[in-house]
């Protein structure tokens, strides 16, 4: 039996990108829009579409009952949630297989143990999966704790527990000083909160997140795809995503890839599924931070590199087949990064911008993919994700994979609203970025060279020149009369 | 002598335009440009031997173009919206956002502080009060449009 209607729950690119493998493989798509929605091109590329109306998400995306009886109206097989929304809603998935249809994704009590972080922590510790070592017990005896920092090692955090805002948070570099700093996190943590109550933490020098791909199906098949660095944050947002992990010892990627691979095996998780790490490059260790149940926004440069189509092996899994692959089948070529372009103002703290789109642009260059839900003409609204596109190349080598990005970025222009598309162009040409001395605080601390650059006089007569020899102008205000400038007839034609 | 807009900032400069060619001065510097090609979203300015591909779109009074690899916006210095809140009696947008409730109507005499309207933005209200007593003149926005950062909302007399 194969899935011949897939409903995609879902929007934008994601939608695109499913309706794209669809498409290969001979599987017919449902679509669903909001009014506002009408042109974009998810609402007009598959093979049928519904309006799903307007309103807050719960009345559209995350309307669980309406997305059943489109399924039904259309005779889908199965729905396919995407990321985000419902993907990894475990009361949907169940309504989806209680009404008879595929869900293309894990089990709801996948989903429910990965999404909770107790429990799923103690279920892994079990497993031998490192975590970030540290103290969170209710013992809070000052030699206590003194003998819990001395197992966890120095560096480490000192935290309030029932803190945030960086108040009552100490680092402690040397055992001699725990004592001192213990006390005043206390004092700090007492007059900011209330309550002095601390955990302890290992602390990890310029981390790095480190996620491996993994897929398993209901054949007894559980495979990695090895792994992505996606430590380029902002406020724990990705925003530029890499695989090969740069720097990273063969050594390591064998262990945390096999890790991974382990993990589901040992739950016996189905689809597509994430296992994100934090990496310490100065010990080369690493700890489990979590588990993302679904397809994630950066899949295509693990795509990119070993040459597979994640959601045609998710829809396959779905409907009962065998990963068509087995794990020495999967190698990693070349070197792919990912970025995202967001409709933000990065030089007026990154707020949200809307506008028309009026132009997109298509890169030109080989092995450069764009995957957007947009296209010139949509109006960009605060009702959605901000997420424009990702534009995603691939080249034999990082430097390589880096300079078709950084062309690139000037061919996806996404003229006529505030993006980011500068921003990831400042951080992409970085010495460090060049040398992939990524880390997670990357753009917090080399913030100073990410501000906005001056145009030159040569570029401001250029765009200047622009206006003026373009079709379309915006008048400039220029005195009345006519002075001898104006006059001037005899000039080099250069 | 001509003015725009560009990046927010006022420039002014003398522009020459023949035919297929132009030329800018600034700053006491003469820049000379011609146009090599043009498609419907994008020039090639020509420089001496040097070639300047310039993505540019026009739209509402604002033109958007990519010059050296930057996002470059012109405007008109006639343009309606301001992006800092320039003389007295403009309220302006603090962000982009969606009006949600209009509270007075062209002719209203309000007080400083009152609401004039609410809009939503950030997944938040933001209520946009009078910065002083006065009367409405217009307000620009009706219940429901999405609006940019740094325009003008209402206009009032003193």
């Amino acid at each position: 039996m194969m899935i011949k209607k897939i409903l995609i729950a879902n929007r934008g690119e994601i939608a695109l990108r499913i309706i794209s493998t669809c498409r290969e493989m001979g599987i017919k798509t449902v679509t669903i829009f909001t009014d506002i929605e009408k042109e974009y091109p998810h609402a007009l590329h598959g093979d049928e579409s519904f309006n799903i109306g307007s309103g807050p998400l719960s009345d559209t995306y995350l309307n669980q009952a309406k997305l059943i009886e489109i399924a039904k109206k259309s005779n889908a097989d199965a729905i396919h949630p995407g990321y985000g929304f419902l993907s990894e809603n475990a009361t949907f998935a169940r309504l989806v297989e209680k009404e008879g249809l595929i869900f293309i994704g894990p089990t709801p009590e996948h989903m429910e143990l990965m999404g909770d972080k107790i429990g799923c922590k103690q279920a892994l510790e079990k497993m031998d999966i490192p975590f970030v070592p540290g103290y969170h017990g209710d013992n809070q005896e000052p030699l206590h704790l003194l003998a819990k920092a001395k197992e966890i090692g120095f560096p480490l955090i000192v935290k309030a527990s029932a803190g945030g805002g960086g108040k009552g948070m100490r680092l402690v570099l040397k055992e001699e000083e725990f004592i001192s700093s213990l006390e005043s996190a206390k004092r700090e943590a007492l007059n900011a909160f209330g309550n002095d109550l601390v955990l302890i933490e290992k602390y990890i020098l310029k981390p790095r997140h480190i996620e491996v791909q993994v897929m398993g199906d209901t054949h007894g098949n559980y495979l990695h795809f090895y792994e992505r660095d996606c430590s380029i944050q902002r406020r724990h947002q990705k925003i530029i995503e890499e695989t090969p992990a740069p720097h990273l010892s063969d050594k390591i990627r064998d262990e945390i890839t096999k890790s991974a691979a382990s993990l589901i095996k040992e739950i016996k998780y189905r689809g597509a599924g994430t296992v994100e790490y934090l990496y310490s490059p100065e010990d080369e260790s690493f700890y489990f931070l979590e588990m993302n149940t679904r397809l994630q926004v950066e899949h295509p440069i693990t795509e990119m590199v070993t040459n597979c189509d994640l959601v045609r092996i998710q829809i396959l899994v779905a409907a009962g087949k065998k990963i068509p692959l087995k794990q020495s089948d999967i190698k990693q070529t070349g070197h792919s990064i990912e970025v995202r372009l967001y409709a933000e103002d990065p030089d007026n703290e990154f707020l949200p911008s809307i506008g028309k789109v009026l132009h997109v642009g298509i890169p030109t260059l080989k092995n450069v993919r764009l995957d957007t839900g947009y296209v010139a003409g949509n109006e960009v609204t605060i009702n959605f994700d901000p997420m424009l596109a990702k534009l995603i190349s691939w080249g034999e080598n990082r430097d390589m994979a880096r300079k078709k990005i950084i062309h690139s970025l000037d061919e996806v222009s996404f003229l006529g609203i505030k993006t980011n598309r500068e921003y990831l162009k400042r951080i992409l040409t970085t010495p460090e970025f060049g040398e992939g001395k990524i880390f997670t605080n990357f753009v917090e601390e080399f913030k100073d060279l990410l501000g906005p650059r001056e145009l030159s006089n040569e570029e401001l007569a250029l765009s200047l020149a622009a206006q003026y020899l373009s079709k379309k102008t915006v008048q400039a205000n220029s005195e009345d009369v006519a002075g001898p400038w104006d006059n001037l007839t005899e000039f080099r034609n250069i | 002598m001509s003015e725009l807009i560009v990046n927010g900032q006022k420039v002014v400069f003398k522009a020459h335009k023949d035919n297929e060619q132009v030329s800018i001065e600034l700053d006491g510097e003469k820049y000379s440009f011609s146009l090599a090609g043009s498609s419907q979203n994008a020039l090639i300015l020509k420089e001496g031997d040097s070639l300047f591909p310039v993505p540019i779109k026009s739209y509402k009074n604002s033109t958007y173009l990519i010059v050296g690899g930057k996002d470059v916006l012109v405007k008109s210095v006639s343009a309606r919206k301001k992006k800092k809140g320039e003389g007295e009696g403009h309220m302006l947008s603090p962000m982009p956002g969606k009006i949600i409730t209009v509270l007075v109507k062209s002719g209203d005499v309000v007080k400083k502080g009152d609401t004039l309207l609410i809009m939503e933005a950030m997944k938040m209200e933001h209520a946009i009060k009078a910065s002083k007593d006065g009367k409405v003149i217009k307000v620009f926005f009706e219940e429901g449009e999405q609006i940019e950062g740094g325009i003008e909302l209402v206009e009032m007399e003193n």
